[in-house]
Protein backbone atom coordinates (compact mmCIF):
# COMPACT_ATOMS: atom_id res chain seq x y z
CA UNK A 1 0.00 0.00 0.00
CA UNK A 2 1.26 3.36 -1.41
CA UNK A 3 0.43 6.56 0.46
CA UNK A 4 -0.23 9.66 -1.12
CA UNK A 5 -0.80 12.82 1.23
CA UNK A 6 -1.34 16.13 0.22
CA UNK A 7 -1.17 19.21 2.15
CA UNK A 8 -3.08 21.89 0.60
CA UNK A 9 -3.14 25.47 2.01
CA UNK A 10 -5.18 27.32 -0.29
CA UNK A 11 -7.94 26.86 -2.16
CA UNK A 12 -6.00 27.22 -5.03
CA UNK A 13 -3.12 24.57 -4.68
CA UNK A 14 -6.33 21.98 -4.39
CA UNK A 15 -8.37 23.53 -7.60
CA UNK A 16 -4.55 22.87 -9.46
CA UNK A 17 -4.26 19.48 -8.77
CA UNK A 18 -8.26 18.51 -9.32
CA UNK A 19 -9.38 15.27 -7.48
CA UNK A 20 -12.35 17.23 -6.60
CA UNK A 21 -13.82 19.79 -8.48
CA UNK A 22 -17.58 21.10 -8.86
CA UNK A 23 -17.34 20.66 -13.04
CA UNK A 24 -16.30 16.97 -13.01
CA UNK A 25 -18.35 14.42 -12.55
CA UNK A 26 -17.31 12.75 -9.14
CA UNK A 27 -17.83 9.24 -9.77
CA UNK A 28 -14.93 9.26 -12.22
CA UNK A 29 -12.84 11.42 -10.32
CA UNK A 30 -12.85 9.84 -7.08
CA UNK A 31 -12.71 6.01 -8.22
CA UNK A 32 -8.65 7.26 -9.94
CA UNK A 33 -7.88 7.29 -6.22
CA UNK A 34 -9.77 4.09 -4.98
CA UNK A 35 -6.95 0.97 -5.46
CA UNK A 36 -6.27 -1.43 -3.43
CA UNK A 37 -2.38 -0.05 -3.94
CA UNK A 38 -2.67 3.54 -3.49
CA UNK A 39 -4.55 5.29 -1.13
CA UNK A 40 -5.20 9.45 -1.17
CA UNK A 41 -4.75 11.32 2.17
CA UNK A 42 -5.77 14.91 2.60
CA UNK A 43 -4.62 17.06 5.05
CA UNK A 44 -4.33 21.06 6.24
CA UNK A 45 -7.09 23.86 5.99
CA UNK A 46 -8.50 22.91 3.08
CA UNK A 47 -9.45 19.24 3.94
CA UNK A 48 -13.21 19.38 4.69
CA UNK A 49 -13.05 20.35 0.45
CA UNK A 50 -12.02 16.54 -0.12
CA UNK A 51 -14.57 14.88 1.97
CA UNK A 52 -16.39 12.49 -0.49
CA UNK A 53 -20.03 14.17 -2.01
CA UNK A 54 -18.80 17.64 -0.32
CA UNK A 55 -20.32 18.96 -3.24
CA UNK A 56 -23.58 17.31 -2.73
CA UNK A 57 -23.72 17.87 1.27
CA UNK A 58 -22.90 21.95 -0.30
CA UNK A 59 -25.54 21.86 -2.50
CA UNK A 60 -28.31 20.34 -0.06
CA UNK A 61 -27.58 23.45 2.23
CA UNK A 62 -28.12 25.75 -0.46
CA UNK A 63 -31.67 24.15 -1.47
CA UNK A 64 -32.90 23.98 2.50
CA UNK A 65 -32.57 28.03 1.77
CA UNK A 66 -35.12 28.12 -1.25
CA UNK A 67 -38.14 29.51 -1.10
CA UNK A 68 -41.23 29.00 -3.04
CA UNK A 69 -41.46 30.25 -6.54
CA UNK A 70 -37.53 29.76 -6.50
CA UNK A 71 -37.55 29.31 -10.15
CA UNK A 72 -39.66 31.63 -10.66
CA UNK A 73 -42.47 29.35 -12.15
CA UNK A 74 -44.41 28.90 -8.77
CA UNK A 75 -42.10 25.42 -7.65
CA UNK A 76 -42.33 25.16 -4.06
CA UNK A 77 -39.69 25.23 -1.48
CA UNK A 78 -37.82 21.86 -1.05
CA UNK A 79 -39.51 20.20 1.77
CA UNK A 80 -37.92 19.68 5.12
CA UNK A 81 -38.65 15.96 5.21
CA UNK A 82 -37.37 15.42 1.65
CA UNK A 83 -33.99 17.41 2.68
CA UNK A 84 -33.81 16.02 5.75
CA UNK A 85 -34.23 12.42 4.61
CA UNK A 86 -32.10 12.93 1.18
CA UNK A 87 -29.22 14.28 4.13
CA UNK A 88 -29.62 11.00 5.55
CA UNK A 89 -29.21 9.06 2.92
CA UNK A 90 -26.36 11.31 1.31
CA UNK A 91 -24.67 10.53 4.81
CA UNK A 92 -24.92 6.60 4.22
CA UNK A 93 -23.93 6.52 0.83
CA UNK A 94 -20.34 8.71 1.72
CA UNK A 95 -19.72 6.85 4.84
CA UNK A 96 -19.64 3.49 2.52
CA UNK A 97 -17.62 5.40 -0.24
CA UNK A 98 -20.49 6.13 -3.08
CA UNK A 99 -20.10 8.72 -4.61
CA UNK A 100 -23.32 10.87 -5.82
CA UNK A 101 -23.30 12.15 -9.17
CA UNK A 102 -25.81 15.33 -8.71
CA UNK A 103 -28.38 16.43 -6.97
CA UNK A 104 -31.47 19.04 -7.65
CA UNK A 105 -34.44 20.09 -6.25
CA UNK A 106 -37.75 19.41 -8.04
CA UNK A 107 -40.71 21.45 -8.20
CA UNK A 108 -43.21 19.95 -5.97
CA UNK A 109 -41.01 20.13 -2.75
CA UNK A 110 -38.59 17.30 -3.07
CA UNK A 111 -35.40 16.21 -3.71
CA UNK A 112 -33.38 14.17 -6.41
CA UNK A 113 -30.07 12.57 -5.53
CA UNK A 114 -28.73 10.69 -8.88
CA UNK A 115 -26.46 8.01 -8.75
CA UNK A 116 -24.41 6.80 -11.76
CA UNK A 117 -22.40 3.50 -12.09
CA UNK A 118 -18.39 4.24 -12.81
CA UNK A 119 -18.97 3.57 -16.52
CA UNK A 120 -21.82 6.08 -16.28
CA UNK A 121 -23.78 3.41 -18.30
CA UNK A 122 -26.15 2.89 -15.53
CA UNK A 123 -28.08 5.45 -13.10
CA UNK A 124 -30.31 5.37 -10.14
CA UNK A 125 -32.69 8.27 -9.18
CA UNK A 126 -33.59 8.88 -5.50
CA UNK A 127 -36.58 10.72 -5.28
CA UNK A 128 -37.68 12.30 -2.13
CA UNK A 129 -40.88 13.78 -1.63
CA UNK A 130 -42.65 14.89 1.52
CA UNK A 131 -44.65 12.00 1.42
CA UNK A 132 -43.06 9.46 -0.27
CA UNK A 133 -39.47 8.58 -1.72
CA UNK A 134 -39.16 6.68 -4.78
CA UNK A 135 -36.15 5.16 -6.87
CA UNK A 136 -35.79 4.90 -10.24
CA UNK A 137 -33.66 2.36 -12.48
CA UNK A 138 -32.00 2.98 -15.41
CA UNK A 139 -30.50 0.67 -17.25
CA UNK A 140 -27.78 0.77 -20.11
CA UNK A 141 -29.92 -1.21 -21.78
CA UNK A 142 -33.99 -1.76 -21.84
CA UNK A 143 -36.39 -0.11 -19.99
CA UNK A 144 -36.50 2.17 -16.64
CA UNK A 145 -38.75 0.74 -13.98
CA UNK A 146 -39.98 2.86 -10.64
CA UNK A 147 -39.75 1.66 -6.90
CA UNK A 148 -40.90 2.43 -3.69
CA UNK A 149 -37.62 3.62 -2.18
CA UNK A 150 -36.81 3.47 1.90
CA UNK A 151 -33.70 3.45 3.02
CA UNK A 152 -33.35 -0.11 4.16
CA UNK A 153 -33.59 -0.69 0.28
CA UNK A 154 -30.10 1.19 0.15
CA UNK A 155 -28.39 -2.14 0.05
CA UNK A 156 -29.88 -3.68 -3.12
CA UNK A 157 -30.17 -0.16 -4.93
CA UNK A 158 -25.96 -0.40 -5.20
CA UNK A 159 -26.21 -3.96 -5.80
CA UNK A 160 -27.90 -3.15 -8.66
CA UNK A 161 -26.00 -0.20 -9.66
CA UNK A 162 -22.75 -1.54 -9.30
CA UNK A 163 -23.00 -5.37 -10.17
CA UNK B 1 -50.50 22.00 -38.90
CA UNK B 2 -53.89 22.46 -36.75
CA UNK B 3 -53.87 23.01 -33.04
CA UNK B 4 -53.71 19.34 -31.74
CA UNK B 5 -52.38 18.02 -34.00
CA UNK B 6 -49.88 14.85 -33.46
CA UNK B 7 -46.18 16.08 -33.77
CA UNK B 8 -44.21 13.73 -35.95
CA UNK B 9 -41.23 11.87 -33.97
CA UNK B 10 -38.54 13.27 -36.30
CA UNK B 11 -39.23 16.84 -34.41
CA UNK B 12 -37.27 18.10 -32.24
CA UNK B 13 -38.11 19.97 -29.24
CA UNK B 14 -36.92 22.57 -27.05
CA UNK B 15 -37.14 23.25 -23.22
CA UNK B 16 -36.14 24.84 -20.76
CA UNK B 17 -34.71 24.67 -16.77
CA UNK B 18 -34.28 27.11 -14.81
CA UNK B 19 -30.23 28.25 -13.76
CA UNK B 20 -28.44 31.01 -13.38
CA UNK B 21 -24.90 31.41 -13.32
CA UNK B 22 -25.28 31.57 -9.14
CA UNK B 23 -27.56 28.76 -8.78
CA UNK B 24 -27.10 26.15 -10.97
CA UNK B 25 -29.62 23.45 -11.69
CA UNK B 26 -28.46 21.02 -13.97
CA UNK B 27 -25.76 17.98 -14.18
CA UNK B 28 -22.55 19.27 -13.51
CA UNK B 29 -21.62 18.10 -17.04
CA UNK B 30 -24.34 20.54 -18.11
CA UNK B 31 -26.36 18.17 -19.38
CA UNK B 32 -30.37 18.27 -17.56
CA UNK B 33 -31.14 16.65 -14.57
CA UNK B 34 -34.93 15.17 -14.34
CA UNK B 35 -36.27 17.90 -12.38
CA UNK B 36 -36.47 19.94 -15.89
CA UNK B 37 -39.16 17.19 -17.19
CA UNK B 38 -41.34 16.84 -13.85
CA UNK B 39 -44.77 18.26 -14.07
CA UNK B 40 -45.66 20.21 -11.47
CA UNK B 41 -49.65 20.68 -10.53
CA UNK B 42 -50.33 23.70 -12.52
CA UNK B 43 -49.62 21.93 -15.47
CA UNK B 44 -53.00 19.26 -15.57
CA UNK B 45 -50.59 16.59 -17.09
CA UNK B 46 -49.05 18.38 -19.88
CA UNK B 47 -45.82 20.07 -19.70
CA UNK B 48 -44.67 22.71 -22.35
CA UNK B 49 -42.15 22.44 -24.67
CA UNK B 50 -41.43 24.31 -28.35
CA UNK B 51 -40.84 22.96 -32.04
CA UNK B 52 -37.76 23.38 -32.58
CA UNK B 53 -38.73 24.03 -36.36
CA UNK B 54 -40.93 26.77 -35.43
CA UNK B 55 -39.08 29.10 -33.40
CA UNK B 56 -35.18 30.10 -32.59
CA UNK B 57 -33.30 28.98 -29.44
CA UNK B 58 -32.90 32.78 -28.56
CA UNK B 59 -37.10 33.03 -28.47
CA UNK B 60 -37.00 29.82 -26.67
CA UNK B 61 -34.82 30.16 -24.30
CA UNK B 62 -35.89 33.98 -23.84
CA UNK B 63 -33.88 34.56 -20.81
CA UNK B 64 -30.23 32.99 -21.16
CA UNK B 65 -29.64 34.84 -17.83
CA UNK B 66 -32.18 32.60 -16.00
CA UNK B 67 -32.57 29.37 -18.11
CA UNK B 68 -30.71 26.94 -19.80
CA UNK B 69 -32.01 25.45 -23.04
CA UNK B 70 -32.54 22.00 -24.01
CA UNK B 71 -33.07 20.24 -27.12
CA UNK B 72 -34.94 16.76 -27.07
CA UNK B 73 -36.14 14.56 -30.27
CA UNK B 74 -39.91 13.81 -30.03
CA UNK B 75 -39.07 10.27 -30.73
CA UNK B 76 -37.26 9.87 -27.30
CA UNK B 77 -40.92 11.16 -26.14
CA UNK B 78 -42.99 8.31 -27.70
CA UNK B 79 -40.48 5.84 -26.27
CA UNK B 80 -42.21 6.38 -22.59
CA UNK B 81 -45.66 6.31 -24.39
CA UNK B 82 -46.03 9.83 -24.21
CA UNK B 83 -46.54 12.11 -27.14
CA UNK B 84 -46.57 15.64 -27.97
CA UNK B 85 -49.54 17.81 -30.32
CA UNK B 86 -49.40 21.19 -31.57
CA UNK B 87 -50.52 23.95 -28.84
CA UNK B 88 -49.97 27.45 -30.32
CA UNK B 89 -50.93 30.09 -28.06
CA UNK B 90 -54.48 31.36 -28.69
CA UNK B 91 -52.84 35.27 -28.31
CA UNK B 92 -50.40 34.54 -31.29
CA UNK B 93 -47.60 34.92 -28.60
CA UNK B 94 -46.10 31.67 -29.48
CA UNK B 95 -47.07 29.48 -32.65
CA UNK B 96 -44.09 27.13 -31.64
CA UNK B 97 -45.83 25.96 -28.26
CA UNK B 98 -46.72 22.45 -27.82
CA UNK B 99 -47.49 20.04 -25.09
CA UNK B 100 -46.26 16.53 -24.23
CA UNK B 101 -48.99 15.14 -22.84
CA UNK B 102 -50.18 11.59 -20.96
CA UNK B 103 -47.62 11.98 -17.82
CA UNK B 104 -48.58 11.32 -14.64
CA UNK B 105 -47.77 13.06 -11.30
CA UNK B 106 -46.43 9.73 -9.66
CA UNK B 107 -44.04 9.16 -12.98
CA UNK B 108 -40.47 9.70 -12.37
CA UNK B 109 -39.44 7.42 -15.25
CA UNK B 110 -40.35 9.82 -17.85
CA UNK B 111 -38.43 12.70 -16.52
CA UNK B 112 -35.37 11.04 -16.12
CA UNK B 113 -35.49 9.14 -19.34
CA UNK B 114 -36.42 12.84 -20.84
CA UNK B 115 -33.46 14.66 -19.38
CA UNK B 116 -30.95 11.42 -20.27
CA UNK B 117 -31.61 11.92 -23.88
CA UNK B 118 -32.04 15.38 -23.78
CA UNK B 119 -28.77 17.65 -24.74
CA UNK B 120 -28.12 21.45 -23.73
CA UNK B 121 -28.24 23.91 -26.21
CA UNK B 122 -25.45 26.86 -26.30
CA UNK B 123 -26.78 30.18 -27.31
CA UNK B 124 -23.97 31.91 -28.50
CA UNK B 125 -25.57 35.62 -28.36
CA UNK B 126 -28.85 37.67 -27.90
Amino acid sequence: MHTLIANYSTPSEFQRDQYLTATVPTAFTIDRFRSSSLSVFADGPHTQELRLNNRIFKLLEEFSELEDNWDEDEANAPSKIALSNAHFVVQLLTSIGQPIFNTAPGPTGEIMLDIRDIANSKSVELIFYPSRSVAVYFPENGRPFQRDFQADNLPEVLRWLNQ
Amino acid sequence: MNKGDKIPIEEFLYRRGFSTPEKKYCNPDGSATSRVFKLREKDEGMLSVDLKSRTTAERAISDPGKFMLFELKNESVEEVALETVYDPLDDGSNNAHALIIGMQMDDDIAPGHLARNSKRVIIKSI
